[in-house]
Formats: structure tokens, sequence, C-alpha cells
């Protein structure tokens, strides 16, 4: 179980990416990737209450009857969800305002649950922050990418700013949620061929991989 | 020790309120901040109504004088109305709303002239509706599109255009429950004022 910091971020960001491999996290990357700058937020608040939520239970690991680890961790992960939003309203109104109803959708979040569970119960606290703001950075990366898509071809903008003028006529199936669905899985697509293409002699082993799903 | 039953309740207990009781503190201390950006969000919404614009980099504190000096609350028949005096002399009305839409309550502000026939303005304080498609009636192409419109004195005051049939506004496209939802919150609350007030005279 020795997990070097290059390790993690290989594995987070890549190897076992949270979104295009263990499909964790796919109820807010259908909601929140319609406009770019929504899912720049949106990744930092995963990132940061995933780290804050692996650290805590880090910290408490030894602590924690294994009996009500389950418990102690949602609890720790809405805290930290709860803080947030408190954070946002207080400091960043506009933000609160853009991201509404989303900030507490962060705790539906498989990723930070996860993480605290598969790695931060059994990791010390550094390594563990660490790991989680990775699982965030993957996350954010896959559906900064989606939203990417998504904004240009639903509005023909990027971040606000137009990209493809007038004579562009917007794909209005490209600000609802289902096409979220249709982007995310030519992603997962295009990511397993390279990667069955590059992995070639592991194919076998790759495909035995259990993978986990959940939203 | 650790896998008895007790020691797990009182442990769950102890975090709880560990927990909450951090959550309560930042509550406390961020409620104020909160309060505050509440109030100066639905003052700029009101002045926004009322086409009334301000200097660019005006303090929160300066804004809050302005609107404390210029806007009165007043109550006239049972209901609550905020009202402005032009420099001409004219009366202007400021009318909340607040109603159910698609996905959570949403709270807005309509200026009308003085006998509730024009409209000044509109402007939303609070929504939760999906960005980029309900969401987009705090747009301002949106809320734009009041300025200026005559009510209809018989029926809905306010109606949007559609293929043969006569409207002053137009819906969001792709956000048709969300659209329908905050015409009828406004146009409930005109005819509500109307009905109080004596049919708008």
């Amino acid at each position: 179980m020795a997990s070097t910091y290059s390790d993690i971020t290989k594995k987070a960001l890549w190897k076992e990416n949270p979104v295009i491999r263990q499909i964790l996290g796919i109820c807010s990357a259908l909601a929140v990737t319609n406009l770019v700058a929504n899912t720049l937020v949106m990744g930092i608040g995963v990132m940061l209450t995933t780290a804050f939520s692996c650290l805590t239970v880090s910290l408490l690991r030894n602590i924690i009857p294994v009996r009500v680890r389950m418990m102690v961790q949602t609890l720790i992960i809405a805290s930290y969800v709860i803080l947030v939003d408190i954070v946002l309203k207080a400091y960043f109104p506009d933000m609160s305002r853009a991201l509404g109803p989303y900030v507490g959708l962060i705790i539906t979040n498989c990723i930070i649950m996860g993480r605290c569970e598969a790695f931060a119960q059994s990791n010390p606290p550094l390594l563990s922050f660490y790991d989680g703001l990775m699982s965030g950075l993957g996350y954010t990366l896959v559906l900064t990418t989606i939203a990417i898509v998504r904004e240009l071809l639903g509005f023909g903008t990027i971040l606000g700013y137009e990209i493809l003028g007038d004579w562009w006529t917007p794909w209005t199936v490209m600000v609802m949620a289902p096409s979220a669905f249709f982007v995310l899985a030519v992603i997962i697509w295009i990511v397993k061929s390279v990667t069955e293409k590059k992995d070639a002699p592991v194919k076998q082993s790759a495909k035995q991989e259990v993978q986990v799903s959940g939203d | 020790m650790k896998d008895k039953g007790w020691f797990n309740i009182v442990f769950m207990f102890i975090c709880t309120a560990f927990f909450t009781g951090i959550l309560s503190g930042a509550y406390v201390f961020t409620r104020p901040q909160i309060q505050a950006n509440a109030r100066l969000n639905e003052i700029r919404a009101q002045l926004n109504a009322l086409q009334i614009e301000l200097p660019a980099g005006m303090s929160s504190i300066a804004l809050e004088a302005f609107y404390d000096q210029n806007i009165k609350e007043v109550k006239k028949d049972d209901v609550t109305l905020f009202q402005y005096e032009t420099e001409e002399g004219a009366v202007q009305n400021l009318l909340i709303f607040e109603g159910a839409a698609l996905w959570g309550d949403i709270v807005g502000v309509i200026a009308l002239d003085e006998d509730f026939k024009t409209v000044i303005g509109m402007d939303i304080i609070k929504q939760n509706e999906t960005p980029g498609l309900g969401g987009r009636i705090a747009e301002d192409w949106f809320k734009e599109q009041f300025r200026g419109i005559k009510l209809y004195e018989d029926g809905e005051p306010l109606r949007y255009a559609s293929p043969g049939k006569e409207g002053q506004l137009d819906a969001v496209t792709g956000a048709t429950a969300t659209s329908n939802a905050l015409l009828s919150v406004i146009n409930e609350s005109i005819k509500e004022l109307r009905a109080k007030t004596g049919g708008g005279n």
C-alpha cells in the first residue's frame, strides 16, 4: 500500500481517473457542465471538500470505530460541504448565486466517500489530503473538457466569450443534461481506444478490473 | 472496547456535537455578511427595475444610504409597496413578487408607474433555475424586455407572444416551464394589487 505522490497523481488524473475509469461523480457531471465557469467552481468545491474530508478521516482513522466509520465519514463530508456553501454565500455571493443548489449536491458525489473509504482510511493524513486533491482535480479536468464542448456547441461561447459568431446555430440539446452523457461517452470511448492500443499486452488483465459505478 | 455498542453510540454523539458545533460557529460568524449581501442584492435589483443608473464604483454603504433616502415603504390597502419619487415628481411603485417556479422559489421585483399601467422594469432577486436554461430569466436580454411595456387591462396583465397570439414578451427558448412560472407569479401579484387597490385607479 505504499503510495508515493507521483503514483497518486498518475492514478487520479489518468490510470484510475474517477470519472472516465471508475464512472463516479456522474450526477454532477450532468448537472453543471453546460457552462465552463460553473464547472470550474464546482470542481474547486469538490477538490476542497474531498481533500479536507480525506485529511480529517485520515487523522481520525485510528479512533473511529469500524462499525460507525461510514456514518462518521458522511458527517465529515456533509460538514465540509455546508462550510463551502457558507463561505461562498458570505464572500463570493455572485458565484453562490450562479451555482445555487449545486453546491449542496457536492455531497452526492461518490468520489469523496470513495476516496475516504478506499484511501484515507488506511493512509497518513498528508498523503490522503494530496490524494483527495488529485482525485478532485481528475474529476475537474474531465468535467471541464465536457463543459468546453457543451458550452461551445450550445452557446457558441467559452467562459462567456463569444467564439463561434453569429453564423452558428446553438444546439439546444447541448444545454440540456442528456448531452453530457453523449460527450462523456465519446470521451470514455476515445480514452479506452487510446489506452487499449498502448497497453495491448496487458489488455487481458485490464479487462478484468472490477469497476464500481454510482453517482 | 472499540467495538462495543455503547462506545460506538457515544463516539457518534461526540463527533456529531463537534462537527455541528463548528458549523454553527461558522454560520453565526458569517451571518451578518450573508445578510448584508442579500440586502445589497435586493437593493440593486430594485434600483435596476426602476432604471436608476448609479456610478459604477459606488460603495455598498453609499448605495444603501441612497436607497434609504429615496425609497419609501408604503402600505396601500393591505399591499406592501416601495415607492420612489422621480425628479419630475412622478411616483413609481415597486412590487415584490414571490412564488414557486420549476425548481424552487423565485423572488423578484417589478417597477410600475403611478397607476399600475406601464412597467418600468423587472429584476430577479432570487432564483434556483437550471443555469443556462431557466436561469436565463436573470440575464439582461430577458429582463430588458419588460422596460416600458403596457399591461393588458383584462385577463393576464403580461403575456408571451407566440405565433397567432399577441403578447409583449418573448419566453426563454428551451425553458418553457420556468418562463411560464415566472410570468404567472408576476401576473398573480399584479392582479392581487389591482384587486386590492380597486382596479388600478
